[in-house]
């Protein structure tokens, strides 16, 4: 006789005792809570994890008024969820904070179904209450991890595709904004020379607004606690902190974090909001990683930045050192070329007495090669110091360079038939230059006399005060009677770009020389004809300085 | 008389060849101090050169454009470069030159260049 057999024999009496023990059973062994309402306020059987939780025997709860064994609050609470599944005979669902019989809060995920008779009326109510409390806790901290790696890999993507510093600011603000849910804000980045904070980005913050807080005192309170003692400042009431601001363009809440890089302040992130009152503990946590991670990502594209600076610096100079390299080399192979065929012709004529005209013209170009020789050295190590930076700059007197100058000239060329004129018409010639002036006007007369095929050299230096644009410079004018520049040269001799190919030929090193100084003294030089539209005639060099 | 045509941007050397070039049995018929004065000269002169002696950095037009210029008035014309850019010497001798003289040079070296030259051109 099988099972099945034997209960249809049993009783149904029998049977429903059974059924209800095995019930019975079934229930104290779950974790889940059940009890049963008979109404709104009446306990029915309850499961021994329901009791547990409510620190009672099981027995004592049926038939028992809620607010028996309840707290009043949570009792209320309780009876008013009741009375909707009562009233409207609705199954409800809720996630309700109850305390347990330690006094421990715990989160519960709660249902009620009422039971309906075949007349639609409520037998009772089953109620099951399930404790969720680490699942939430859980579900809440991977909410706050995924929400970081969101802010994180934004601020890492943001950091791989940002061009330069503001782009990558203005990446970061934008999705900090967007994900934090604020209406506005900006990021000051600290600038150590002035002590100042200086506002590099901003979103959403309206002109007049950005116009009162873009440069912030670093050592300033209350600015001295962000940007010196690295802590943030939450102000959840602005109103109350600065009505006028609140009033004018609506904010409640202003934060101004530190941006950290390196364990040093280097910036701060402010964001603003219109609509809320207070920062969540979540968000002020949220905002220091994301000011964090924001230090790691600007000292990475600042070394980057300084990286490509650096090799930029490297490749130029090299680039330079080359074309002086080629320059010098060329030049010099020319001026050996000179004295080698003056030497050979010396020897053949020596001993000559019809060639002793000659001889003088080959010792003449000997002369002017070895001159020729010694300025392109010269030249090289003063190109060379200006490259290093090694330049000084103080107030003078134009007129003594000028005269300092003209004396060496003269001087110099004792053998050639030069006349310099030089009256200075100005009183005060005061401009911010240094010792290597005197070079620049020096190649500039020397480059008068070296291309020159008059038999009476002629230069002239004059002087007068121009203003432009609001600026006063002093013009010096260089006029010669050389042979003068052709039209299509004319700004090659100063724009030799240190390119790959080889430096055209020209005036030499030594006109590159005298840009490098005058741009250097932070002014201009040019060349135009002696005589307008007639270039043969000679060149005049003019230098613009700005006066002191 | 072989008549030379100069180009170079260095006046000195323009003096020098002068002076040792018109010793030893040559003229020089003019001198141009860039490759775009001496392509212009090239057309106007009514009695041509025997041989171009030329540089190759000068401003404006260099030997070598100023040279495939002349050759393409007149391809049969020498031209002999004279450089301190050795690296030029190849290219130089692929587009038409018939020699090249590295600077610095001797006097003998560009005497011989330019004989070499003429009497090529003679046979």
């Amino acid at each position: 006789m099988d099972k099945n057999t034997h209960d249809k024999k049993k009783e149904p009496k029998d049977l429903m005792r059974k059924i209800v023990e095995q019930q019975a059973i079934l229930l104290d062994n779950i974790e889940l809570q059940v009890w049963y309402l008979i109404d709104e306020v009446t306990y029915g059987a309850v499961n021994k994890a329901y009791a547990k939780y409510l620190g009672v025997e099981k027995n004592y709860l049926e038939g028992n008024k809620i607010y028996d064994v309840r707290e009043k609050e949570e009792a209320e609470r309780c009876v008013a969820g009741n009375k909707t599944v009562f009233n409207e005979k609705k199954q409800i669902r809720t996630e309700e904070w109850l305390t347990n019989q330690d006094g421990e809060k715990r989160l519960f995920s709660v249902i009620k179904t009422p039971k309906i008779d075949d007349e639609g009326n409520i037998e009772y109510v089953v109620c099951t209450a399930q404790d969720i409390t680490e699942r939430k806790l859980s579900e809440e901290e991977m909410r706050k991890r995924a929400k970081k790696t969101e802010i994180l890999n934004r601020i890492i993507i943001a950091g791989n595709e940002a061009k330069d510093m503001e782009s990558l600011l203005e990446n970061i603000l934008r999705n900090t904004l967007e994900l934090m849910d604020f209406e506005g804000g900006g990021i000051y980045l600290v600038n150590e020379k002035t002590r100042i904070a200086e506002l590099v980005i901003s979103k959403d913050l309206s002109p007049e607004f950005l116009k009162q807080t873009n440069n912030r005192k670093i050592d300033d309170p209350p600015y001295n606690q962000i940007f010196l003692r690295n802590q943030p400042i939450f102000t959840d009431n602005y109103p109350e902190y600065n009505p006028i601001i609140t009033e004018k363009y609506g904010f409640y809440s202003i934060a101004s974090v530190p941006v950290i890089a390196k364990d040093k302040v280097i910036g701060a992130l402010n964001i603003a909001s219109k609509s809320r009152i207070a920062f969540t503990e979540e968000e002020k946590e949220l905002f220091s990683f994301v000011c964090r991670e924001m230090g790691n990502v600007i000292a990475k594209l600042k070394a980057e930045e300084a990286l490509r600076e650096s090799e930029k610096k490297y490749r130029e100079s090299f680039n330079r050192a080359e074309f002086y390299k080629d320059l010098f080399a060329h030049d010099m192979n020319n001026i050996l070329q000179n004295l080698k065929s003056s030497a050979e012709l010396l020897r053949i004529w020596f001993y000559d007495p019809d060639k002793s005209e000659k001889l003088t013209e080959l010792i003449s170009i000997i002369k002017e090669q070895i001159e020729r020789g010694a300025s392109l050295i010269l030249n090289v190590r003063k190109l060379s110091n200006i490259e290093d930076e090694r330049i000084d700059e103080k107030v003078i007197d134009l007129i003594n360079p000028l005269n300092s100058t003209i004396t060496q000239i003269k001087h110099r060329f004792l053998d050639r038939n030069i006349e310099i004129t030089f009256s200075p018409t100005l009183d005060k010639c005061h401009i911010n230059a240094g010792e290597l002036l005197i070079d620049a006007f020096e190649n500039i007369l020397i480059n008068g006399i070296m291309h020159n095929e008059s038999d009476m050299i002629k230069l002239e230096v004059r002087l007068s005060n121009v203003e432009e644009e609001g600026e006063k410079f002093i013009k010096i004018e260089f006029l010669d009677n050389g042979i003068g520049i052709m039209d299509e040269i004319k700004e090659l001799i100063f724009n030799r770009a240190y390119k790959k190919e080889k430096a055209t030929s020209g005036m030499g090193i030594g006109l590159s020389l005298v840009k490098k100084i005058i741009n250097s003294y932070h002014g201009k030089i040019w060349v135009e004809n002696r005589v307008k539209d007639d270039y043969s005639q000679g060149c005049n060099f003019i230098i613009m300085l700005k006066k002191a | 008389m072989s008549k030379i045509f100069v180009v170079d941007d260095d006046q000195a050397i323009l003096k020098l060849y002068s002076l040792m070039l018109s010793g030893v049995g040559f003229e020089i018929l003019d001198t141009a101090i860039n490759g775009k004065i001496a392509v212009e000269k090239y057309m106007q002169f009514s009695v041509k050169p025997d041989v171009i002696l030329i540089d190759y950095r000068m401003p404006i037009k260099n030997g070598l454009d100023a040279m495939v210029e002349i050759l393409q008035l007149n391809h049969n014309e020498k031209i002999v470069f004279a450089s301190a850019d050795m690296d030029i010497k190849e290219k130089a001798l692929e587009l038409g030159a018939c020699d090249f003289i590295s600077k610095p040079f001797g006097m003998d070296d560009v005497v011989n260049v330019l004989n070499n030259v003429l009497r090529k051109k003679g046979n």
